[in-house]
């Protein structure tokens, strides 16, 4: 096999964080692609970038956080190869450190065959030759992250499902459950075992239980978790390579009395501001629509959670599909607190018909007038992005990237040090 | 299973977290024991489906206690809305602010009634717009009440009479036996209550001050009679903790010869009783585990016999759950005497 088939993942002294993934590493594979015509030759990754038998001082990061990203990613190729892909490893005092890492995180028990029921299932995504897995410093035996991975197919949940006839929400709420109980039972250390988060606990394991159902549940794929903490932040990302957000709300069947499915989509789609193609526009917009819909719903969602992470623990969510990302922060306070504003009043609105405060009519008049607000909200905030966007990129919300990456992705980042009110 | 189930007057009441306790260490595999804070959907249908047996003969408001409760799994409040329609005299009592926030409760029912403690905790929120029931809203009063109808109306205390009066390991005479076996037999649920209790005080006393669930120095619960062997078992999964028997103490004393191998230096232990009257069996097993290099913390028991008036001590090494005092023995009849008095 030619060295050029195999792609570095990490160069050096440069941390590969999301962007530097989003932007530069698919980059990299999308070249190889549409450079290889040949359909027999199967792209092969290297785990760092250069000679490893060098000895001179070289520094070799990941991001905790990209893990879910790369596995994904490898993940897809698998499936279009149908066959696990080659990664290159070398164990020298260079890369024991990456590979210590890693090795911590379970990494290679996920993406290699492991079968033993005390280490996470794996998944054959990869093909590595552990051999290079020991020799390990062992410089401390507490792991402060783990990289986990949830699928439909585990615990015999499909069908469990199928026996669920009360419709979607039942099956969420049973989801929900199912992995409140196992995002304990996985990230135990981190959630109950680490002084510095113990007070937020119970939001991590909500936000973690709600994310991985939205993963398993809408993209009909696996899910790739990892949760981080150190002293200053708890860090979560989630990543499925499922059918994303556009498909995944185009095949929804009952999607309420009042939302109208790509409504804010094409309106916002008709004003569009920014100079991309159309597949780019596309996956910007569907960002908004998602949320839009979220807020109309009568249950509790991405939306509720979003607000949950910014302005209930200060902290950042990003969520990426295709082309773009969107990064929610305090920065958009105010337009934040408008719609989180509006979305109590609908949930109220829901709340009061359950409750059988008021009738039907009642309710209809306030979520028609809600939703208007609601949907001019949105509109707003939208265009203040879009305007922020193109005055200057590198202080938006919303990122864009050439390259597409299927699936729908979603870091959290939440300080440590906040107090709950 | 529904475990905290209680009838006081027109009210019945259900303790959600000693629910999620059971839930989670006996139904779903990922036991915290009663550190678990959250309530999830299992908990809130196990309750549903419990109360909707009742037909005719419905008592009249249901309490729903959120003691110890921290946070509800998403888009429950549809199961509230159920409960609501199959007793709309409903009443949460001990409920955070922001679980209240959280359900956008307060938008609904805005009941002038509520009573709010000095932090903007619900102590009672009704969940109907206007009036108001008398409920009990302390969990250790609804508890204690309850336990104490049952020891009287149930055939739980046996009067003794003769020989049988003779307690072995006190010599002291005893008027009344109350037969916690039968207890545990009888009412199996209640007393799973009864020891969820005991946990969340030995919980309070001796743990939470430890620094993570994993420490080394997490104390060990000592069991000492057949009894104290089955609420021992419970006690650890709940505090997730370890066991160590000192079979046979009492009442009738037996040493084992290999009881050094179980007590380890520097530990910390704390003895499990079914019922503490004199404290002979306690004395035992604490000189035991000091002996043998061990710490003694002190000492739990689901009823305690209070011999001694707290102004002279302090009782501070013992927990228990219900205590026979001046009070509650009015009704109990319970004598502690010897062949002087005789």
């Amino acid at each position: 096999m030619e060295m050029s088939n195999q792609i570095p993942i990490i160069y050096k002294d440069k941390s590969l964080t999301p962007f530097v993934f989003y932007s530069e590493f698919l980059l990299d594979v999308a070249k190889f692609y549409s450079e290889k015509n040949d359909k027999e030759n199967t792209v092969e990754f290297k785990l760092i970038e250069g000679n490893d038998l060098e000895f001179t001082r070289k520094n070799y990061y990941i991001d905790p956080i990209t893990l879910p990203l790369l596995l994904s990613l490898f993940q897809q190729l698998k499936n279009h190869h149908k066959k696990p892909i080659k990664l290159h490893l070398s164990n020298t005092p260079i890369t024991i450190d990456v590979l210590e890492y890693l090795y911590r995180s379970q990494f290679f028990y996920i993406t290699g065959d492991n079968i033993n029921p005390n280490f996470p299932l794996g998944r054959n995504i990869l093909d590595f030759d552990d051999v290079y897995l020991g020799g390990f410093k062992g410089k401390s035996i507490r792991t402060d992250h783990k990289l986990r991975c949830y699928s439909l197919n585990d615990d015999n949940l499909k069908n469990k499902l199928i026996k669920i006839t009360e419709g979607e929400p039942a099956k969420r709420d049973y989801l929900v459950q199912h992995y409140t109980y196992k995002v304990k039972e996985h990230f135990y250390d981190l959630l109950f075992e680490n002084y510095t988060t113990n007070h937020l606990t119970n939001e991590f394991i909500e936000i973690l239980a709600e994310l991985i159902t939205n993963g398993v549940l809408h993209s009909k794929s696996d899910a790739f978790v990892l949760m981080f903490s150190d002293k200053f932040k708890t860090k979560f990302a989630i990543s499925d390579n499922g059918i994303g957000l556009y498909e995944s709300l185009n095949n929804k069947s009952d999607v309420g009395d009042f939302y109208i499915k790509f409504e804010l989509f094409n309106s916002l789609s008709r004003s569009f501001p920014l100079k991309t193609d159309e597949k780019i526009k596309n996956s910007v917009l569907i960002l908004f629509e998602t949320l839009y819909y979220s807020m109309l719903k009568d249950r509790q969602g991405l939306f509720d959670l979003m607000c949950n992470v910014v302005l209930d623990c200060s902290g950042y969510f990003r969520l990426h599909t295709d082309n773009a990302q969107i990064i929610v922060s305090a920065r958009m306070l105010n337009e934040l607190s408008k719609l989180y504003e509006t979305r109590f009043e609908i949930l109220n609105a829901h709340n009061s018909l359950l409750f059988e405060q008021v009738n039907y009519e009642i309710f209809k008049e306030t979520m028609v007038k809600l939703k208007e607000k609601c949907k001019n909200q949105m509109i707003e905030l939208a265009k203040s992005i879009f305007k922020k966007h193109s005055d200057d990129t590198r202080f938006s919300a919303l990122r864009i990237f050439d390259v597409r990456f299927k699936g729908v992705h979603i870091e959290v980042e939440i300080p440590n040090s906040i107090e709950r009110v | 299973m529904i475990i905290s189930k209680i009838t006081i007057d027109n009210c019945l009441y259900y303790h959600l977290h000693a629910e999620q306790t059971i839930t989670s260490a006996f139904v779903d595999s990922g036991n915290i024991g009663i550190s678990e804070q959250l309530v999830n959907e299992t908990t809130l249908i196990k309750i549903i489906d419990d109360y909707s047996i009742y037909d005719e003969d419905k008592p009249e408001v249901l309490v729903l206690n959120f003691e110890s409760t921290n946070a509800i799994q998403n888009n429950q409040i549809s199961k509230i809305s159920q409960l609501k329609s199959l007793n709309s005299n409903l009443i949460l009592i001990n409920v955070k602010k922001s679980l209240i926030k959280e359900l956008t409760l307060l938008s609904l029912f805005n009941n002038s009634n509520n009573i709010i403690d000095e932090d903007g905790n619900f102590l009672v929120f009704n969940c109907f717009e206007a009036g108001k029931f008398q409920v009990i809203y302390s969990t250790q009063e609804i508890f204690k009440t309850h336990f104490l109808n049952l020891l009287t109306e149930k055939d739980y205390i046996k009067s003794l009479e003769g020989q049988e009066r003779y307690h072995a390991s006190s010599s002291v005479y005893l008027s009344k036996w109350i037969n916690i076996k039968k207890i545990i037999s009888l009412d199996r649920e209640f007393f799973l209550y009864a020891i969820y209790n005991l946990a969340i005080k030995t919980y309070q006393k001796w743990f939470k001050d430890l620094k993570t669930w994993g420490d080394d120095n997490k104390p060990i619960l000592v069991c000492q009679n057949l009894n104290s062997s089955y609420i021992t078992s419970i006690l650890s999964t709940l505090l997730r903790t370890d066991i160590v028997i000192l079979d046979q103490i009492g009442p009738i004393n037996k040493m084992y010869s290999t009881l050094d191998s179980k007590i380890d230096n520097n530990k910390k232990y704390i003895v499990v009783s079914d019922l503490v009257c004199l404290g002979t069996e306690i004395k035992i097993a604490k000189s035991l585990i000091e002996f043998l290099g061990g710490k003694y913390l002190g000492n739990v028991s689901i009823v305690r016999i209070q011999t001694i008036d707290t102004n002279y001590r302090s009782f501070e090494d013992a927990e228990s759950v219900f205590v026979i005092d001046k009070e509650s023995n009015k009704k109990i009849g319970y004598e502690i005497s010897t062949a002087i008095d005789l």
